[in-house]
């Protein structure tokens, strides 16, 4: 397993980031193959979205992770 | 000067008290809007299917908020007398907190953030308070099967035993709960929104366990994978225990003692309680989140389950029913008793249907995480908890949202600027002449800031339109600073307790016209009392 990624100090997105951003994700997830609702994944989405603030970079990157299939770095974002 | 003692019955303001009125429901909610309108003097009479309070828990977290609009029916002490007061909340992934919650809680309060007390005990001590005040004629074992409105009275179909009887009202409250029959197949009405598909049992069991009363929540237990499990303490060594049922788990099997039994003592299992328990109680739960698009039909009046579902995630459902109930109550004595129009009745509607809307909006965030829609919302929830662990930023989705009292922003009987305070309810604060929300009682009151070193007063006045208890604190008690108040300020509560209004400067020597005159300024002009009588 890999180690967590370095994150940025940052007071990231906030509860009302955060509470706006779940439903979207969790809206999203419900279209996308079971490749890209793999936990490991959602959580890197998470932590990306928090750290830079931007949620469609993020879910960009969530996307492009899971078209890719074989994600380098994989492991568990804790 | 005090002339009001704490718990002082408060002046009446209703007017004529021939009305006659019905309630549809003998639950909490009905038994509530009973109790507050014979504390105006009128006589209502309560119909409720049943023929005793309910069985089982059901609604058992009492609001701070729903415990001070109880204190002003007077029933607050014997709810916790009863009930297990508490302040937090913790949530576990398997069997690792990943989310505890301290509600904020200071030496002013008079009442715990929630109290647990099972909703058997709430409709007891309100029917039993409703009953002593002589003037609510309850009807238990009375089902009401059929309903005919006209724009002045209400008709209704009520069976007892087999015959049905004819009982005209003037008004009807339907308090009737979920399923209302005045709802449904009275009106015809339909409530809008959504339901959830993920279902809950919930059971009451009977057992010792030596923990503190606190809500308890896991996420994926090893004792009931993939699903989540709450406790809550009661009183007498009851717990409430809710699981989550898994997709395709029939409804029948779920309710199976022998089912329960099963989930129940795997749970206990892993948190290493050998205790024997009983099994008291059992249903089953789906959430929703549903509204009926207008509380009042012509002499119809909604409240409660019968006029919206919210989900038990957060405790919004009877918290909210209760407000609704006081909110009803004091308007309908004003118009019942020939003191207000009827169109008084529509700042109701306007002010609890956009109260239950925020509270659907927050329960909703919570039913997300404790019952989650599609597959997408259990992988982010379980993404969310799991990164919880170390990273305790993403712990604010976790929250259950808990009710708290609801803030009238644009309300048509507020006044609509930024006064602090105005649009919510009086807060809990002692003054050197007593708790504040004593002096206010259960009607009207006023409370004029005075200057520092001025005596503190409370008095009975009734040089307005409509009587009401004269609150005066100096700038320096420690009340007028709860209230931010400042020498000059003059606020008047209405009888659900909210600050309706708030302006500096103006004449505390002529209270009387200056309540008069801030009830004008939010539409509440009332009519002369005696010229209704005459």
């Amino acid at each position: 397993m890999t180690s967590p990624p370095d994150l940025p100090a940052t007071e990231g997105l906030g509860r009302e980031g955060l509470e706006a951003l779940f439903p979207r994700l969790a809206g999203h997830l419900d279209l996308q193959s079971p490749a890209a609702r793999e936990r490991f994944l959602v959580k890197a989405f998470l932590l990306l979205a928090d750290a830079g603030g931007d949620a469609d970079a993020a879910l960009w990157s969530l996307d492009a992770a899971a078209a890719a299939g074989d994600v380098p770095g994989r492991g568990d974002p804790q | 000067m005090v002339t009001q003692s704490p718990q002082a019955p408060s002046p009446g303001f209703a007017g004529n008290t021939s009305s006659r009125i019905v309630v549809a429901g003998g639950g909490p909610v009905g038994f509530t809007v009973a109790l507050a309108l014979a504390r105006q003097g009128l006589a209502v009479t309560v119909i409720e299917a049943d023929t005793g309070v309910c069985d089982g828990s059901r609604a058992i977290c009492i609001s701070r908020r729903s415990l001070q609009l109880l204190d002003r029916l007077g029933v607050a002490a014997a709810v916790t007398g009863i009930g297990l007061g508490w302040t937090e909340a913790r949530s576990y992934l398997g069997t690792e907190e990943v989310f505890h919650l301290r509600m904020a809680v200071s030496p002013d309060d008079r009442f715990p953030p929630f109290v647990n007390i099972q909703q058997y005990h709430v409709e007891r001590i309100l029917a039993d308070a409703c009953a002593a005040t002589g003037l609510v004629d309850i009807r238990w074992g009375h089902r009401l099967v059929g309903l005919d409105t006209a724009p002045d009275r209400v008709g209704l179909s009520v069976e007892h035993d087999g015959d049905v009887a004819a009982i005209e009202a003037d008004w009807l409250v339907a308090a009737d709960g979920g399923r209302s029959f005045v709802r449904e197949q009275g009106l015809g009405l339909a409530l809008e929104g959504r339901s959830f598909e993920s279902r809950y049992l919930i059971a009451d069991i009977e057992t010792d366990i030596d923990w503190p009363t606190e809500r308890k929540v896991w996420f994926d237990p090893v004792s009931n994978p993939r699903s989540t499990v709450i406790m809550h303490r009661q009183p007498g060594n009851v717990w409430r225990i809710d699981y989550q049922l898994q997709p395709g788990e029939a409804d029948a099997d779920a309710l199976t003692d022998e089912s329960i039994r099963a989930r129940i003592s795997s749970h206990m299992a892993m948190l290493g309680l050998p205790n024997p328990w009983r099994l008291l109680w059992k249903t089953l739960y789906r959430a929703h989140t549903l509204s009926l698009a207008d509380y009042v039909h012509g002499r119809v009046l909604f409240a409660g389950d019968a006029a919206h579902l919210v989900p038990i995630f957060g405790v919004r459902g009877l918290n909210s029913g209760l407000d609704d109930g006081v909110n009803l109550a004091w308007k309908l004595a004003l118009v019942a008793g020939g003191r207000a129009p009827e169109t008084l009745l529509a700042s109701y509607t306007e002010e609890r249907r956009t109260a239950c809307l925020e509270n659907i909006e927050s329960a909703t965030k919570s039913t997300w995480f404790m019952s989650p829609p599609s597959d997408g919302f259990v992988t982010a929830r379980d993404a969310v908890l799991e990164l919880s662990v170390g990273h305790p930023r993403f712990r604010v989705l976790i929250d259950p949202r808990q009710a708290s009292a609801h803030r009238y922003r644009s309300s048509a009987i507020d006044e609509s600027d930024d006064a602090p305070g105005v649009g919510l309810p009086l807060p809990e604060a002692r003054t050197g002449i007593g708790d504040l929300l004593d002096l206010a009682g259960g009607g009207f009151a006023a409370v004029v800031i005075a200057p520092q070193g001025a005596p503190a007063a409370s008095a009975i006045d009734d040089t307005a339109s409509v009587p009401f208890i004269a609150i005066t604190l100096p700038a320096d008690d420690p009340g007028a600073g709860a209230l931010a108040g400042r020498p000059g300020d003059v606020l008047v509560v209405r009888p659900d307790g909210y600050v309706c209004a708030r302006r500096h400067g103006l004449s505390p020597q002529a209270l009387g016209s200056t309540v008069d005159a801030l009830l004008a300024g939010i539409g509440l002009s009332l009519e002369n009392p005696h010229d209704v009588a005459a």
